[in-house]
């Protein structure tokens, strides 16, 4: 391909996947995309017919007016960062409609450059990093490229070149033409140095200390809306996300789960996370429930959290945050461990969800936690819910402990009913509700005085005489009342509602429980991925000394369903754990994860089996401490020995370098040199050494005065040495040695032996 | 920073030289500038683009070097410039590496006080040699010392200038300028030539009388006239025509202002002479202050002379008979024609 050519297809690639980092953040419309992308496509092949001298300078201008408009709009809208990555955009759009020189195109690489900082900025997801690394490869090559035409324009125009502009035009129009400068082996060494710039980059942004710990701002990408989780829910919202697949939860189990436990004898599959006994393996079916916020006043279309009176949890000596403050839960054996990561929501209190019944919670990083003026807190609130205060738009990580105890049936239906009045309070009352209904609750009611059973009983009235619908409609007056008795189809929060509605008319204490239950098993991440389609109301009714149940009436078939695997699940699942890989060890990675990264290369801690990877003080003891018992006066021995030794290696490298260059004079092999070298050698075994100031002629003369009988031989061979070495003909050209040249080395030895050395004289 | 980057360059301490370029700045200054809007915000993604920046700016730096590597320069051929044009000289640089070819090469001679617009070399390919040409400009004439032969690359990115500077010694000799000479600049032509032009000089025919100065023969005094005229006049002769011509340069710097430019001038039109004269075929000898070159002809005659007017200094005194040794140079030949050149 020709070399022009060539060049400006690199370009193009590398604007456009500048762009395409940029446009992937979802930020621009289609009135940005569009003429960005075109122009791009087209501004370098058709640069040729806006080549006017005129227009140069009209660019320019057109340059600056568009950048007082872009200060003007910045101004007005406040939208600063928008309105330079804009005008940058027109900038960009601008330049490469006038690609000629090598100046150009670096300048336009430089605007590219400014795109994916600007990306960088608003674009935190997958796409950005999916962008970046054929980025890399097409901005290398595109600036070697430019090199080279560098260099093809300094040939072409160099001064002294015949002609005059004309003629030059004409000879780097034909230089740009040449199809010999892009071979296999430029694309081959351009690969390679890509992957050196890469690796390198990598090295750079893992090592690269993180030592703004988020005092300015903190990374963050835009949270989800989820509803659900509010102090008010409107009954029938759930069904608006039912078809949401954007993953808002990932759990992995650091124990085993059984199945009645997660299930709560309420609808949970058999096909448990507990069927592949393993802490962090998962059937390919996963299925889990993770109880988020409950709701108790219920007004006849919306639910409210009337217990939103917090408090703040604090860690106790284990740093762990317990919701009961007690500790007895945390001893129990069985005791379910889950490390969750929440994905950014919106509002800076957020429901933290767990296995129910949540116990405590631990958050990773407490060592650097202090450090962080932006602390997040834990606050649980009357009804046991926990939630969080912190940065918004920030994912968190966080372990539960589930405490498995509660759920026995056998204890349940013992538990009586002799509610607290708090309970009573705040659980039992209703809106007044249609007659239907309350012989509804009677009828399910007759003849089950235990509330267990009773519980059991509308859970399956509910089960098998509705059906789920996420299209049903119910009327804006008596919803509740409408899918009861006249459409009896709706979503789970209809049937969590009607099942809660029964038991209070029963004179049973419940609440309306929002969280997310199913999820698909991740197998290439080991986690559970819950999604917004995953979201779930259930109920919990409540048992005297047992405390809170949870009784699912949604049909199980409808939630079998929203767990199911589709054919492209393989696929999505990959996508996902990129993306978890992606935001924790690219967007999230932090002193912390730093400091873990390099802890785990000295071999100081494991890592890799949860989300947090979290250090403690502990683990800072335990790196002080080793690094306290390393053998530092051997290592400073080493090093010291590693310093003489490179010093050594230098001084001896200098001289084997300039021997090389002395004795690039002839080839090592050259006969003459050889017996040149054997002579020095024998000379030098008697004592007789040439000093760096002799010639080889005056070393000659020397030992001749010193050993007469060796002169003839010395001089005949040194003279050969000499005009081998240093004569007319070029080497490599020379003749062969003379003749008897071996036979008057040896000639001389004999000589030097005969004579022993004359006794050093300083008047010598 | 000027004098700094001076005094690297000059060093022989650092055999490699390292420059930004233009583009280089650029990137230095952005990946300060990310580097500080990264670390401000702590946002990872700023770090990864910082982490590219450094990246480029690293194997930038170890490219350009192996680049260089295995690489040579033959040496400076021998050049006579003239100052103030361009002189081009052919260097070949030999790449004697096994594999991967070199790119994007400049050889030029290292010469302090001189304009190099180095030879360019694209690619050289493994085990070969190619030639190209460097200009080097002088502004004055002089004697300039060879430091050393560099080699240079901005590959493969452009954002810096790595030098290698390869041994090589010499010294190269800037010939003075030589112009074209008015026709009343020049000496008469020689016997035998269609035209003679009579000009005054040691010839035995009367030209005119004028003033005495010094150095004239006072037995040339014309004494009742000077008696008329209240100063002293000698009798001129006429020049003979000679196919011999001694350039009498005085090198001694007039007083006043614009000494030392007139005295440039003045070996520059010394130089014209001698140029045009052996071109003419005549035998042309030189005598100054600081010396003399013996009469001789042909082209070798002609460097012989630029390059001893290429080093003459200027004398700074200018003390009456400071033109005696000229004299004594020609009087070893008292037949030729001189031709004084005085600044």
């Amino acid at each position: 391909m020709r070399f022009d050519r060539f060049h400006r297809l690199a370009t193009i690639g590398t604007v456009l996947l500048g762009l395409s980092a940029l446009f992937l953040s979802g930020e621009f419309g289609l009135a940005v995309v569009v003429p960005a992308i075109a122009v791009s496509l087209a501004g370098p092949f058709f640069w040729r017919s806006l080549d006017r001298p005129w227009l140069g300078p009209a660019s320019g201008g057109v340059a600056l007016v568009a950048g007082v408009v872009a200060l003007l709009w910045a101004l007005s809208t406040t939208d600063y960062l928008y309105a330079a990555i804009v005008y940058a955009l027109f900038l960009s759009g601008l330049k490469v409609l006038f690609l000629r020189r090598a100046a150009d195109f670096m300048q336009m690489y430089v605007l590219s450059f400014l795109q994916i900082m600007a990306a960088a900025v608003v674009n935190p997801g997958m796409s950005f990093g999916v962008v970046m690394l054929p980025y890399v490869v097409f901005l290398t090559l595109a600036l070697m490229l430019t090199n080279l035409r560098r260099g093809i324009e300094a040939q072409a125009t160099a001064p002294g070149g015949a002609g005059g502009p004309a003629a030059e035009a004409v000879r780097l129009n034909a230089a740009l033409s040449r199809r010999d400068l892009v071979r296999p082996g430029f694309v081959t060494a351009t690969v390679a140095i890509t992957v050196g710039v890469f690796l390198v980059s990598l090295l750079f942004f893992f090592l690269f200390p993180r030592l703004g710990l988020g005092f300015f701002a903190q990374q963050s990408r835009r949270g989800m809306a989820v509803t659900g989780f509010s102090e008010e829910v409107r009954l029938g919202d759930f069904g608006n996300i039912a078809e949401d697949p954007e993953v808002v939860i990932r759990v992995k189990l650091k124990t085993v789960l059984s199945p009645e436990r997660t299930g709560g004898g309420g609808g949970f599959p058999q096909e448990t996370p507990a069927g592949a006994g393993a802490a962090s393996g998962f059937s390919r079916t996963g299925v889990l429930r993770m109880r988020g916020q409950s709701l108790d006043r219920y007004d006849g279309t919306t639910w409210h959290k009337t217990t939103a009176r917090r408090r703040q949890l604090e860690q106790d000596i284990d740093g762990r945050l317990r919701v009961d403050g007690r500790r007895d839960h945390l001893s129990v054996p069985g005791v379910e461990i889950q490390e969750v990561y929440l994905e950014p929501m919106l509002g800076s209190t957020r429901v933290l969800f767990g296995v129910p019944q949540v116990a405590a919670f631990e958050r990773p990083s407490s060592a650097l936690e202090a450090l962080r003026p932006d602390q997040w807190r834990f606050h649980a609130d009357e009804a046991g819910d926990v939630s969080l205060t912190g940065p918004p738009d920030v994912a968190i990580v966080y372990t539960v402990f589930s405490d498995p105890r509660p759920g026995d049936p056998a204890v349940l239906r013992l538990a009586g009913t002799d509610y607290p009045a708090a309970i009573r309070e705040t659980y039992l009352p209703l809106p007044p509700q249609q007659a239907a209904v309350q012989d509804l609750a009677g009828r399910l009611s007759d003849g089950n005085p235990n509330p267990y059973d009773l519980a059991r009983k509308i859970e399956s009235y509910l089960k098998d005489n509705y059906t789920y619908s996420l299209s049903s409609s119910h009327g804006d007056t008596d919803p509740l009342a409408d899918f009861l008795l006249v459409n009896r189809e709706g979503h789970c929060e209809y049937f969590a509602s009607a099942m809660v509605v029964l038991l209070r008319l029963a004179g049973v204490p419940a609440r309306i429980v929002n969280g997310f239950y199913g999820g698909v098993a991740n197998s290439f991440g080991n986690y559970v991925a819950l999604r917004r389609a995953d979201a779930h109301s259930w109920v919990e009714a409540y048992f005297p000394g047992q405390g809170w149940a949870t009784f699912d009436p949604t049909p199980a078939s409808a939630l079998d369903l929203r767990s199911g695997r589709s054919w492209m699940q393989g696929v999505t699942d990959a996508i996902d754990a990129a993306r978890l890989t992606w935001y924790q060890w690219v967007v999230e990675y932090n002193l912390e994860k730093q400091i873990t990264f390099l802890a785990s290369v000295f071999q100081l801690r494991r890592s890799g089996e949860g989300f947090g990877d979290s250090l403690k003080r502990q683990d800072f003891r335990e790196m002080g401490d080793r690094l306290r018992d390393l053998p530092w006066s051997d290592i400073g021995l080493g090093f010291l020995g590693l310093l003489l030794g490179g010093a050594g290696f230098a001084v001896g490298l200098r001289r084997w370098r300039r021997r090389g260059v002395r004795v690039a004079l002839l080839p090592p092999h050259d006969p003459v040199l050889r017996a040149y070298l054997r002579l020095r050698r024998i000379l030098s075994r008697a004592g007789l050494r040439r000093e760096r100031s002799e010639t080889q002629l005056e070393f000659a003369d020397r030992v001749s005065g010193a050993r007469p009988e060796a002169a003839d031989a010395v001089t005949f061979v040194t003279l050969a040495y000499v005009e081998r070495a240093f004569g007319p003909a070029p080497a490599g050209t020379q003749a062969g040695p003379p003749d008897g040249l071996e036979a008057r080395v040896d000639e001389a030895a004999r000589a030097v032996a005969r004579t022993p050395a004359p006794p050093a004289s300083r008047l010598d | 920073m000027g004098r700094l980057t001076d005094f690297v360059w000059r060093s022989d301490f650092f055999p490699r030289k390292l420059s930004f370029t233009r583009e280089g700045k650029i990137v230095f200054v952005v990946s300060v500038g990310l580097g500080v809007a990264a670390v401000n915000t702590g946002n990872n993604l700023l770090y990864m683009v910082f982490g590219l920046s450094l990246a480029l700016i690293v194997i930038s730096g170890v490219l350009s070097e192996s680049n260089l590597r295995g690489l040579r320069c033959s040496a400076l051929p021998e050049v006579r410039p003239v100052a103030g044009r361009p002189a081009t000289a052919a260097l070949t640089v030999t790449s004697r590496r096994p594999r991967f070819p070199a790119f994007s090469i400049e050889a030029w001679p290292m010469i302090d006080g001189a304009e190099t617009d180095p030879a360019r070399f694209l690619d050289v390919r493994p085990g070969e040699s190619q030639e190209g040409a460097c200009r080097m400009t002088f502004s004055r004439r002089g004697e300039y010392a060879l430091r050393g032969m560099v080699l240079s690359t901005s590959f493969p990115f452009s954002f810096f200038r790595k030098s290698l500077i390869l041994p090589a010694s010499g010294r190269i000799l800037v010939h003075p300028r030589v112009h074209r000479l008015r026709a009343e600049d020049l000496p008469p032509a020689s016997e035998g030539e269609e035209e003679h032009r009579p000009v005054a000089g040691r010839g035995t025919e009367f030209f005119g009388v004028r003033e005495f100065r010094d150095g004239d023969n006072p037995r040339h005094l014309l004494h009742r006239r000077s008696a008329g005229r209240l100063e002293p006049v000698v009798r001129e002769f006429e020049q003979a025509a000679s196919r011999s011509v001694w350039i009498a340069l005085v090198n001694a710097t007039p007083p006043g202002e614009g000494g030392a430019e007139r005295i440039e001038r003045a070996i520059e039109k010394a130089a014209s002479l001698a140029v045009h004269l052996v071109d003419e075929g005549r035998t042309v000898g030189l005598a100054t202050i600081s010396g003399a070159v013996s009469p001789g002809t042909g082209s070798a005659q002609g460097v012989r002379i630029l390059d001893f007017l290429a080093t003459l200094p200027s004398l700074e005194m200018n003390p009456p008979g400071i033109e005696e040794p000229i004299r004594a140079a020609l009087d070893t030949n008292l037949r030729a024609f001189v031709a004084w050149v005085r600044p």
